[in-house]
């Protein structure tokens, strides 16, 4: 069942957050979700994972500013 | 009695992470890397404690805050670093059938899943994409 184009975008972004802050011996799951995430989101586009994590670079610092703020919400950042 | 002297040196906050740490591992795996002397699973065990600490320096650098432009600066020369020694740490073991990292505690997946999480950091915060290109690509993906 495919996601929805959005549900699909957060779980991106989310995916790719986890893979920043985990240990890493779990990064080779965490990679492989993220690939799964990235390939679901690309389909038959000519388009490579690496130019669509850079494409979603805005969205990520968005995402990035936003999980501070709910898990450390005392920073000032 | 002579007038005390400024030494500046004497500001560092060695509580304070910051890159110089990560500097110094780096200097010292670069060595490493560059005389081959060492056994593949040691020079990859620096690698790792290298990761760590540059990991650490990141997070409190770049990712729970705004990074300054010097941050910036050293965040990326490091890790585009650490992803081509990494890169080329694995071709090596890829190479070596007989030595498995797991001794040391790591997978050959778990080892490779770093350099890839290296890998996509740098695309993702340093490409060269234009920002027109990003839009139009998000536009066709995401709608």
């Amino acid at each position: 069942m495919s996601l929805d184009r959005h549900e699909l975008l957060a779980k991106i972004l989310h995916a790719k957050y986890e893979l920043e802050i985990c240990d890493e011996r779990t990064k080779a799951r965490l990679v492989a979700n993220l690939n799964s995430l990235l390939d679901q989101a690309i389909g038959q586009r000519n388009l490579s994972r690496y130019e669509l994590l850079e494409a979603l670079r805005d969205r990520m610092v968005d995402y990035r500013t936003a999980r501070r703020k709910q898990e450390q919400p005392w920073r000032s950042v | 009695m002579p007038a005390t002297k400024s030494q500046p040196e004497f500001d560092y906050r060695v509580d304070e992470r910051d890159w110089t740490a990560v500097r110094l591992l780096v200097e010292e795996l670069e060595q490493e890397l560059a005389q081959r002397r060492s056994h593949l699973l040691f020079r990859i065990t620096g690698w790792y404690f290298a990761l760590r600490v540059f990991k650490r320096v990141e997070n409190e650098k770049i990712v729970l805050k705004q990074p300054s432009e010097r941050d910036s600066k050293y965040h990326k020369a490091v890790l585009a670093f650490l992803r081509g020694c990494g890169d080329m740490l694995l071709i090596e073991l890829s190479n070596q059938q007989e030595i498995d990292s797991e001794r040391i505690g790591i997978s050959y997946a778990d080892f490779a899943a770093m350099i890839e999480d290296l890998k996509m950091t740098e695309r993702e915060r340093y490409g060269d994409m234009t920002q027109s290109r990003r839009a139009e690509i998000l536009k066709d993906v995401f709608g």
